[in-house]
């Protein structure tokens, strides 16, 4: 495939700037790794899990972060750090996998509800799991996209016996209380948190409501049976 | 690069992490800066965003010198925040629009040649769907390979290799058409 003009736009970089650039990095100092660093940021990894379990607006970055190698301070080997009751956690190293729907289910230990409705023009993207063998505990995280915006996610961790759920509003998802909670602030997402008991799974799904309603987040809950 | 080398007159001996970014800084600085510069046709602006990128990455350069494997990934998972930020600003005109390009020693027949290539592209470009326009910024501007892409768009490589050979098929037909004019 003949593609060589789709790079006629690229430039070389100044050498000034780079230069420049590179004088001005040199500078700035590094934020340098301690050695309390690993256990204190496990620490507060931990207290962040749970407050991660409960509040969407802080779940989300933590959950890019942890697809991100910004987890990696959490030590050598990289881990995450799993809240499995109230009282307890595990350790599981930090290995995103990205898979289809079809290999997530053969990865994870229970059967995963996916919604059976979805608004028009929504595409799923691949999905990023982290559990080690067996599955008996883990995360994964999965979008909906319309190509320039993704306005549906879901987010499913278990086990969900560390679970605190933030109420804002109590609904009903096939059977089981759950959360619903608008974000303050500008972007206002809007989410369900709720725990499946028969497999012991929290489920998250969060909306950006331009482009979802709370209405239609509701369906779409209650087609994940 | 010259200016990756330390200073001759500096006989320290280099720490592997000064190696390490070092090459870091040879290999992406013109990836992330012709990111930019496919996004927003304005040198000084993509000078600015890949500027901002890099001070982020090398404030915390220590986390991920032990897997540069997935450096890539975080460095333009970093280039797309501060792209998403620059065009969330009001003033910011849509990408792809016609700006000045830097000025240079060429002869003006070749600097108005290269202006009008570039407008050409930049038309075909502008027709194109934002994530099509992101695809080819990122395997055109940034250099990174479908895989690459794939992570750091969540898209599947095939769905990422399918997108991009449709639309640079397009895009190359719509390219040859105007020669053949």
């Amino acid at each position: 495939m003949d593609d060589e003009f789709l790079r006629e736009l690229s430039e070389p970089v100044r050498p000034e700037f780079a230069q420049a650039l590179y004088a001005h990095l040199q500078a700035i100092p590094e934020r340098r790794a301690r050695r309390w660093l690993g256990p204190a940021t496990a620490i507060v990894l931990v207290v962040m899990s749970i407050i991660a379990c409960a509040t969407p607006q802080i779940r989300i970055p933590i959950l890019k972060a942890i697809e991100t190698p910004l987890a990696r301070v959490v030590g050598e080997p990289a881990m995450v750090i799993f809240r499995t009751s109230l009282n307890t956690e595990q350790r599981v190293p930090l290995e995103v996998k990205y898979m289809d729907i079809e290999q997530v289910r053969e990865e994870i230990a229970f059967p995963l509800r996916l919604p059976a409705w979805l608004p028009a023009g929504l595409e799923p993207t691949q999905i990023a799991l982290i559990t080690p063998p067996q599955g008996k505990i883990g995360l994964l995280s999965m979008e909906w996209t319309t190509g320039d915006a993704t306005p549906l996610r879901l987010d499913v961790w278990w086990p969900a016996g560390g679970i605190r759920m933030q109420v804002e509003e109590t609904v009903e998802i096939n059977g089981q209380p759950a959360s619903f909670v608008r974000e303050p602030g500008a972007s206002g997402l809007i989410s369900l948190t709720w725990v499946q008991q028969e497999e012991g799974a929290a489920y998250i799904l969060t909306a950006n409501p331009e482009y979802i309603s709370k209405d239609a987040l509701l369906q779409i809950a209650a087609t994940m049976r | 690069m010259k200016l990756l080398t330390k200073d001759q007159n500096d006989d320290s001996p280099a720490t592997p992490n000064e190696v390490v970014w070092a090459a870091v800084y040879a290999e992406y600085l013109p990836r992330v800066y012709n990111y930019f510069h496919y996004w927003v046709n304005d040198p000084m602006a993509a000078e600015d965003l890949t500027a901002t990128v890099f001070e982020k990455a090398w404030r915390n350069r220590q986390r991920y010198q032990a897997n540069l494997g997935a450096f890539s990934t975080w460095l333009f998972t970093l280039a797309r925040n501060v792209a998403r930020d620059y065009f969330r600003q009001p003033q910011r005109e849509a990408p792809w629009e016609e700006s000045p390009e830097h000025t240079t020693q060429d002869p003006i027949e070749e600097v108005l040649a290269r202006r009008e290539t570039h407008a050409r592209l930049r038309v075909l470009l502008n027709r194109l769907a934002p994530r099509e326009q992101e695809l080819i910024t990122l395997k055109y501007g940034a250099g990174l390979t479908n895989r690459e892409i794939a992570r750091l768009t969540r898209y599947s490589e095939t769905n990422v290799g399918t997108i991009l050979h449709r639309v640079v098929e397009q895009l190359r037909k719509q390219w040859e058409d105007h020669d053949g004019r």
